[in-house]
């Protein structure tokens, strides 16, 4: 080597190693209590973030921790992920456990929050396992540890204008089934889907099958590696009744071909009678609601009715450095004061039943009261790519009446198959 | 043709003379002196963004990474599954649909276009409209064609309905042919620009010629045309070989929804590597295997150059 490349790969080298120095960003804080970071998953106009921010303002003031937000929006987790493997990791992040679960707690990169339940929430002389009810952090363990504590549970089921509809919400698949064939043979369209987001589609199919089951059924057959299980009567008998759905034509015209949310904000025009959805559909259907929509829930009728629910809550990533900061402010935004805003100000659920349950959402909190839970579409979207490349393709053509209850068992054996063949 | 061929041997000679010469002329060695510190920065950040990145990309595909935990080494178990995973497959299989007929289609339209445009009025305005669409983002693009495609009350659903009768389900039953459709309409305008600058080069006198000799149109195409731009087309060939199977944004942002992934059915590679990778509402950060398929589609990438290449290799034609 003569000298002129020697001082080449020197000179290469070093800014090889320049480059590398800049991704490190070494950050050797350490815990001092006075400080913390927290990614959210709301964007700063929502109002789930007004009453973030005002109670860390609060808390700022009342503690003199500093925090410091970054209003991050839906994706935030995927943005933790890439900074687990060093880099400047947020103390504290919340999103939807389904999320949660995916990328922090698949891969043990979550905190132990067993002690902020045990807590006090400040001033109110409870702990924090008093304040959230019992019945939603049944799923929020792994291997006896608790990875969230929620602060918002949404809930599924069927919305229906409770001016248009009175009556009792229907108990039976039978009374459903009738009160769908009424409206059809009135000339209304009895259901009203936005069937290009496979999401949706599933909460049909998955909802009577949870229905025919009972709660986590669903999350079983998805598990089976042979893609096989799912070929029993009474699953058969549970697509049947959803092909019936697609045969009777009860699906609102329009439904597979529209893009969301065309086809919900028809439904909130009174084009449509019921709506599967979450307990956003109040909220997000509202402004384009017509005059004197009253939007009341039903659960989703069936032999075993339960209601799916799901945790929005705070989680502590593992490497986070102020994580004790960060937990003394979970057990604060639990306090009645600000907890109340999720409610009243975001007009959703809270986990604390004392609190006041938002009008629209009466009905929701009335039935969380007395039925058992389960997971939104039983948690098979937890299987990371299982429901993107297994489920959905396959439900999509039973919802859009492209394949019966036969096609639907035999593709989806073949995908699932293929699927735990390469992820198992 | 002879003159310059003779004129590069002869250069070619003259270039080894001066290599095997002994002693270098003082401006030889300054020129020798100054070829590493002006190469050297553009090399460093090509190996540091490019090569070594796919060198990684190699590495971890024969691993089992989550990009968080240590990584996990497979041999080429990765690539076995891959070969054999219905899901990868038809995905590949819409990227190679994709180059092959979304890229004639592609062609022939720009083509057609530039024989329109070259004796139009206005054509440099002509030119930039039809450009338009390439520089538009295509998130943009694809809301667009939502609101023109979506059944039964989007703009084009309705004309059609209007003029035919009939209500067709563009998105429910044809979301991969209209996304073809789309992919076609946005690189128009784009291969449009390039062979149209091609097609100026080209002395006009030679279509007066060919049509005083009562030429046609086809034949001017067929003779002209082609012939003068064939280097032209080729390297546009080559542009888009490439890009098309980097194709992604169109795909996701038309196909998929605020949380979720287009249906799988129009996946393309691009979109099956963010699939296994960052994609959906629980990634599956699946690295080792996305690397996997990420080096696949280079080789064939690779190949298909080199055969494209080949295949349109032709002696350069000089006027």
């Amino acid at each position: 080597m003569t000298a002129a490349p020697l001082r080449a790969a020197a000179a290469l080298t070093a800014a090889a190693l320049a480059l590398t120095a800049c991704g490190g960003g070494g950050n050797a804080a350490s815990d001092d209590g006075k400080s913390f970071t927290y990614w959210s998953m709301w964007k700063e106009n929502e109002p789930q973030a007004q009453v973030l921010a005002q109670a860390v303002a609060d808390f700022e003031k009342e503690t003199g921790i500093d925090v410091t937000v970054q209003w991050q929006g839906r994706d935030v987790l995927k943005k933790v992920v890439p900074a687990l493997r060093g880099g400047d990791v947020p103390d504290l992040v919340d999103q939807e456990e389904a999320g949660v679960r995916a990328n922090l707690v698949a891969s043990d990169q979550f905190r132990d929050l067993s002690a902020v339940y045990a807590a006090e929430v400040p001033g109110s002389g409870k702990k924090v396992s008093e304040v959230v009810a019992d019945k939603y952090t049944g799923t929020l363990k792994k291997d006896g540890k608790l990875f969230l504590v929620p602060y918002e549970i949404i809930g599924n089921g069927l919305w229906f204008d409770g001016s248009k509809l009175p009556g009792a919400a229907p108990k039976t698949w039978d009374e459903l089934a009738a009160r769908f064939a009424k409206a059809k043979g009135e000339g209304r369209a009895p259901i009203a889907l936005d069937a290009d987001i496979p999401y949706y589609n599933a909460y049909w199919t998955v909802g009577v099958l949870q229905g025919a089951l009972g709660a986590g059924k669903v999350d079983e057959l998805a598990k089976d590696k042979t893609g096989k299980a799912w070929d029993t009567p009474e699953v058969r008998a549970a697509l049947a009744k959803v092909k019936a759905l697609v045969d009777n034509k009860y699906f609102i015209d329009g439904y597979d071909g529209s893009k969301w949310p065309a086809v919900q904000e028809k439904w909130a025009q009174r084009q449509a009678d019921f709506l599967l959805m979450g307990s956003w559909a109040p909220s997000e259907t509202g402004p384009k609601a017509a005059q004197g929509f009253q939007f009341t829930f039903a659960p989703l009728p069936g032999a075993k009715t339960t209601v799916p629910v799901s945790n929005l809550g705070f989680a502590i990533p593992k490497p986070a450095k102020k994580a004790a900061a960060a937990e003394k402010f979970i057990a604060y935004f639990l306090k009645d004061a600000h907890l109340s805003k999720i409610s009243t100000t975001a007009k959703n659920l809270t986990p604390n039943p004392a609190l006041p349950v938002p009008d629209d959402l009466k009905g929701l909190g009335a039935a969380l009261e007395t039925l058992p839970v389960s997971r939104p579409i039983d948690g098979i979207d937890e299987i990371p790519g299982y429901a993107e490349e297994a489920f959905y393709p396959v439900n999509d053509q039973l919802i859009k009446g492209k394949t019966d209850v036969d096609g639907f068992l035999s593709q989806l054996a073949e995908k699932q198959a293929n699927y735990w063949k390469k992820n198992g | 043709m002879a003159v310059a061929s003779a004129t590069a041997v002869a250069g070619r000679r003259a270039r080894r003379t001066k290599a095997s010469a002994a002693p270098l002329t003082p401006l030889a060695r300054r020129r020798r002196a100054l070829f590493w510190p002006f190469v050297a920065p553009a090399l460093a950040l090509y190996l540091v963004f490019f090569v070594g990145p796919v060198l990684a990309s190699v590495w971890i595909s024969f691993h089992r990474w989550d990009g968080v935990g240590a990584l996990e080494p497979r041999g080429v178990q990765n690539y076995e599954i891959l070969l054999d995973d219905s899901t990868f497959l038809d995905s590949f299989a819409n990227t190679m649909l994709i180059l092959v007929v979304v890229g004639l289609a592609t062609f022939a339209v720009s083509f057609a276009l530039t024989m329109v445009l070259r004796e139009m009025r206005g054509r440099k305005f002509v030119r930039a409209v039809l450009f338009f669409p390439y520089i538009v983002s295509p998130v943009v693009l694809s809301v667009l064609w939502g609101f023109l495609f979506r059944s039964p009350e989007g703009l084009l659903t309705t004309l059609w309905s209007g003029v035919t009768g009939a209500t067709p389900n563009w998105l429910g039953d044809n979301l991969f042919t209209v996304i073809c459709i789309g992919l076609i309409w946005v690189n128009t305008g784009f291969f449009t620009t390039i062979i149209m600058a091609g097609v100026d080069r080209i002395p006009a006198d030679l279509y007066e010629d060919s049509a005083l000799a009562g030429a046609t149109a086809w034949q001017r195409f067929r003779h002209i045309t082609l012939p003068l731009t064939w280097d032209v087309v080729a390297t546009a060939a080559v542009i888009w070989t490439i890009s098309s199977l980097k194709i992604f944004e169109f795909i996701y942002a038309f196909g998929g929804t605020t949380n979720d992934m287009p249906t799988v059915e129009v996946w393309n590679s691009a979109l099956f590597i963010y699939g296994s990778t960052f994609g959906g509402r629980n990634p599956q950060y699946q690295f080792g295997y996305a690397s996997a398929s990420a080096v696949v589609m280079l080789l064939v990438v690779g190949v298909l150059v080199v055969l494209l290449r080949r295949v349109m290799r032709r002696a350069q034609i000089q006027f």
